[in-house]
């Protein structure tokens, strides 16, 4: 089956085919009519969705600019928009943005990078399997866990490590005079640790991709491990871990309600990294939408785009950077970058792949312990059974397998000398350090949510509301907030999948030309909306413009819009991975595109697509700040998200909500509310790789 | 269209069966019933709740229009639900009135009061987001015009009806008892006076004994009603040293910012060093010492409850075009009145409310200003009004359409 060369598009039935029915082939041609008529519309309906938020967006900014009697670039007073005359500046936003978001890649791109290396070079296979799965199921854990973890346990100790920092580089003016809890740095500090996970789960992605021959390549000429990895995984890995970093950058400069929690903020243009002060674009629309009217709302949105504009642009770099790895890399990077939208999902193939990846490495690792590779072991490895299956199985075309370095025998290598010997345990200790550096702040995380999280949970939690209970009181639960999430992210789930599936098989089965393109295009635009940019959209076009409620189905419109992207792109990424020799073979038979498409394609990658809809629906369940605008906050049940007089709240509201309040049962409630927020999105997450590891090519 | 169960159908089952389990141990009664016969308005229940989930579910409304009497105090029913949204300063209290009137009138009743600051109550209110705003300044001629018309081009009324008192409350430790003049926390706020044992603090602070530590002066992120009352005795109590006209957008330079009352709240309270302002209900349950601060002559004035009401019986009030005002009058400086005071507002239409959400809106409203609830008022943290306020305010109110 990987016979077929890839195509640019997908094969079609030839017209005019002889052989067909005539009958038959006018209720064909008709049934394709309407499906790719369907299939096309969702696409034009994606446009014109993605027109009306951009056309809307720039007419209410503009609005505001033109209002605005500061200058928007460098004023750096109080923030008021609303005020008469109208003043405000985003320029200082935009600076402290950047600031925090390079403070958080500062730190997290070398930890991510080692803990991949770690995971995919130095830990033993069983142990970095597991491993693996863990930075995949953080990469999904919401930022409000993040956040509250942050205010809770990290502000508090944050004034001591400012405290150091600033007593070393003090002498440095960034680092003056920092005993703050609540600074740019914290904030740094927590974005890195959230995007951590997300850029050493696609760093190991890509670290594993690395080819094996390469690798034997070099353990051949003698090479230690830490040689080999500088001559084979690193040179190979360049241009995917940059992207992951540039990746990272974007989700940390659209983050929002961690750095709300955290940080100090004002509107100067922050120079003392160690001191409070800065706000961010994110931050600065959570704190200030609530009172926002008309020319507020506008400078909000207006600085809502600045942030969507850089973060596309940083998107579009890191697609950029992909791109230029080359083609080997390419299918790879793309699945990295939808992978990013899915907050760390893992297609069928994938999964495949890693685990015979993993036990490949393993093999030739544990023939080399003791420094020395041995031809055979490394050969074994590469030719087991599983490899050749999974890379049949996602139709990857290994020319160059096997048969080089044959020749080699042992005798031609050369012991490492003590010096290089020393050098490589060296880097493996480093790895292995920012490894632990890393398990660290994730582990008093989930240490602290389940440690204090398990006090309140129990059946009570999980059947009551929190209707009548003050914070001194004990008891009460979240059955209200479970409902909420759950019908708003199913809502959602129900109008982005039909869209979506629609779209996806467009782009695969239909699309080329301008059209396509376009679509394309902006689908990734999309990817990059920072979750409260959409918040911002629904609330001041749908229910302020539209003069709808702030119901339970405006979050649901909101995380829609948050969700199709995801959608599309992993369906999108599950149809083309169905062979075309599948098709082919339908249409031989003569059986109309539509029915194939129905029947065939859809079925193939229906498991897929799946796993790829529960990992969007896990990833929205956790949104916070869309929910904050568009939602009411409630304490009651009320389980009619279209209810025209209430809201609803959700899980991560109610923790954003509640996570300040100075009573004990008030804080037992919000950290059992995380917990139970953050396992339900693992279960989410293990529901869907089980689908796909049940589901996965070769498997029965 | 649709997609025969073939090749898929195991994993379409295991789809279904998902949802079907979510759907299953959704659809599990779950209950509002929280409320363990409290007797009416009493903060005190200690026992747990959650006990008797045996009654109805949600939605389903049960008893009505119950007269008033009994434990409920003056409450009147009405089913119905209703959204408020506001000021933080009054969440406390609020909070507590709607669990009196939700206990008393049971689960036909659903009011809610999100604490998430004046500003964002006023323009949800505006923007038909609220029933009702809670806000600890009355509406200024801009938004009272973006109020009426809310209200179909009738005048919204700013009632007050909650007053309180603004805590300096501070995290310094081994320093038990402060005395802060206005002008010297308008410097700390200033970020002029940065050590807590600079010379300013010290003069006012006689055999007690400040550290060398760090001021961390905390202020509110988002637009408040506490922010525009504080800033508005240190501008009025301290012009020279807090020049800064009152605002919402806490307008003074430097410090540290939190989200909320209860964000300034916790920031001070995990700070050492920290110094901070909201209404006395959050330093109370925060454990918080509260500062002793200077009034216009220069006396310190001790945080008790008793103090703040001097201060606010001094209020001239207004109740032109329906509204209940109060405008505090910095220049008094008895002993026994402590300045740093606030008076949170009811907004709402005076006519044109939602005929479905009138009677619950109303009658909510004249129970928070009747006896039954002013009278928590007190050990919840706040000032009550007189009773010659609270019959008027009532009144106001009752007239309600």
């Amino acid at each position: 089956m990987s016979g077929i060369a890839p195509t640019a598009t997908r094969p079609t039935p030839r017209p005019g085919g002889g052989g067909s029915a005539p009958a038959l082939d006018s209720g064909t041609r008709r049934g394709d009519a309407v499906f790719s008529g369907a299939v096309r519309g969702a696409a034009i309906l994606l446009l014109i969705l993605m027109g009306a938020i951009a056309a809307f967006l720039v007419y209410r900014a503009q609005d505001a600019l033109s209002a605005n009697t500061a200058n928007v670039l460098t004023y750096t007073g109080t923030w008021a928009p609303d005020d008469a005359p109208p003043k405000f500046g985003i320029g200082a936003l935009a600076w402290g943005t950047l600031v925090t978001s390079l403070i958080a890649i500062v730190i997290a791109a070398p930890v991510a990078v080692g803990v991949a290396l770690f995971i995919t070079q130095y830990a033993p296979r069983r142990l970095a399997q597991v491993l693996g799965y863990i930075v995949d199921l953080l990469a999904a854990v919401p930022s409000i866990i993040y956040g509250l973890w942050g205010i809770l346990f990290l502000v508090p100790h944050m004034q001591g490590a400012s405290q150091i920092i600033s007593d070393v580089l003090g002498w440095l003016p960034p680092f003056e005079a920092g005993v703050f809890g609540r600074s740019v740095f914290t904030a740094g500090v927590i974005l890195a640790i959230m995007i951590l996970p997300i850029i050493a789960a696609i760093s190991r992605e890509v670290f594993l991709q690395t080819p094996r021959d390469q690798v034997e390549a070099a353990y051949a000429l003698g090479a230690t491990r830490w040689e080999m990895i500088k001559l084979a995984v690193l040179p190979y890995g360049r241009s995917g871990v940059g992207s992951a970093i540039v990746l990272g950058f974007g989700r940390a400069l659209g983050e929002t309600v961690a750095v709300a929690m955290v940080l100090s903020t004002s509107s100067i243009f922050v120079t003392k990294l160690l001191q409070p002060g800065g706000n961010t674009i994110a931050a600065n629309i959570a704190l200030q939408f609530g009172s926002a009217f008309s020319t507020g709302q506008g400078a909000l949105i207006a600085s809502g785009l600045v942030l969507f504009v850089v973060t596309f642009l940083v998107n579009w770099l890191a697609r950029r950077i992909t791109k230029h790895g080359g083609e080997a890399r390419e299918r790879r990077g793309l699945g990295a970058l939808f992978r990013i939208g899915g907050r760390g999902d893992n297609t069928p193939m994938e999964a495949e792949f890693d685990a015979t990846a993993t036990a490949a490495l393993a093999g030739s690792v544990s023939s080399l312990s003791d420094g020395r590779p041995e031809v055979r072991g490394a050969f074994e490895a590469k030719d087991s059974v599983p490899d050749v299956v999974a890379d049949e199985a996602a139709g990857r075309n290994r020319t160059h397998r096997a048969t080089r370095g044959a020749g080699l025998g042992g005798g031609v290598l050369a012991a490492p000398s003590g010096l290089r010997r020393f050098r490589s345990s060296l880097a493996g200790g480093l790895t292995v350090a920012t490894f632990a550096l890393a398990v660290i702040p994730l582990a008093s995380i989930l240490w602290l949510v389940v440690s204090k999280g398990s006090h309140a949970l129990n059946v009570d939690f999980l059947t009551h509301s929190l209707r009548n209970i003050d914070e001194k009181q004990p008891g009460g639960g979240v059955y209200h907030a479970i409902i909420g999430t759950v019908e708003q992210a199913g809502l959602a789930t129900l109008m982005a999948v039909p869209i979506g599936l629609l779209v996806a098989v467009y782009l695969v089965e239909y699309g080329r030309g301008m059209l396509a393109r376009t679509v394309t295009f902006f689908v990734d635009v999309m990817m990059g909306l920072p979750s409260i940019v959409a918040g911002l959209f629904i609330l001041s076009l749908w229910i302020l413009g539209l003069g709808q409620k702030a119901n339970g189905f405006a979050g649901a419109l909101a995380l829609m819009i948050l969700m199709l992207p995801i959608v599309i792109r992993s369906s999108e990424e599950m149809l083309k991975l169905v062979p075309d020799a599948l098709r082919e073979a339908s249409y031989a038979l003569g059986v109309p595109k539509w029915r194939t498409i129905m029947k065939i394609v859809l079925p193939t990658a229906l498991p897929g697509i799946i796993t790829g809809v529960m990992l969007g629906v896990a990833r929205v369940m956790g949104e916070t700040a869309p929910i904050l605008l568009v939602v009411g906050y409630i304490n009651n049940i009320n389980v009619n998200p279209f209810d025209g007089n209430q809201g609803q709240a959700t899980l991560p509201t109610v923790i954003y909500n509640t996570f300040t309040s100075p009573e004990h049962a008030s804080n037992d409630r919000t950290w059992s509310a995380a917990l139970l927020l953050i396992l339900i999105i693992m279960l989410l997450n293990i529901v869907a790789r089980l689908i796909a590891w049940w589901k996965k090519p070769g498997r029965a | 269209m649709k997609i025969h169960a073939g090749v898929n159908g195991r994993s379409a089952a295991v789809g279904a069966g998902v949802l079907a389990l979510a759907l299953a141990s959704l659809t599990a009664c779950g209950s509002d019933n929280n409320s363990s016969s409290s007797s009416g308005g009493s903060s005190s229940t200690s026992s747990a709740a959650g006990g008797s989930s045996s009654s109805s579910a949600s939605g389903s409304s049960s008893s009505s229009s119950a007269a008033a009497g009994g434990t409920g105090g003056d409450i009147t029913c009405a089913n119905g639900t209703l959204a408020g949204q506001g000021s933080s300063a009054q969440a406390t209290a609020v909070t507590q009135f709607i669990k009196d009137y939700q206990t008393k009138c049971g689960s036909g009743t659903n009011i809610s009061y999100n604490g998430n600051g004046s500003g964002p109550g006023v323009t949800a209110f505006v923007q038909k987001q609220a029933d009702w705003a809670g806000s600890d300044y009355p509406l200024n001629a801009d938004q009272q015009k973006q109020a009426d018309q809310r209200c179909g081009g009738k005048p919204a009324v700013s009632v007050g009806t909650i007053p309180g008192a603004i805590a300096v409350m501070y995290n310094v430790p081994g320093v038990d008892k402060l005395n802060l003049s206005a002008s010297t926390l308008g410097k700390i706020f200033n970020g002029k006076v940065t050590k807590w044992n600079d010379q300013a603090i010290a003069a006012e602070n006689p055999g007690v004994s400040l550290p060398d530590l760090t001021i961390q002066a905390f202020h509110r992120s988002d637009a408040s009603g506490t922010s525009f009352n504080f800033s508005n005795y240190l501008n009025k109590t301290a012009p020279s040293d807090f020049s800064a006209a009152a605002n919402k957008q806490w307008p003074g330079s430097g410090g540290q910012s939190a989200q909320g009352s209860k964000g300034v709240a916790q920031a001070v309270a995990s700070s050492s060093g920290a110094i901070g302002y909201a209404e006395v209900s959050y330093a109370t349950s925060n454990n918080l010492k509260t500062a002793a601060i200077g009034n216009k002559d220069g006396k310190f004035v001790p945080l008790t409850i008793a103090n703040a009401a001097n201060f606010i019986a001094k209020a001239q009030v207004d109740t032109a075009a329906g509204n209940y005002k109060f405008n505090f009058d910095y220049t008094y400086a008895a002993d026994d009145a402590y300045p740093a005071v606030l008076v949170t507002y009811e907004i709402a239409c005076s006519t044109g409310n939602d005929s479905a959400k009138l009677p619950v809106l109303k009658n909510f409203l004249q129970y928070t200003a009747g006896s039954g609830a002013q009278s928590q008022l007190e050990k919840l943290g706040y000032v009550a009004l007189s009773s010659d306020q609270q019959a008027k305010v009532g009144a106001i109110f009752a007239g309600l359409s």
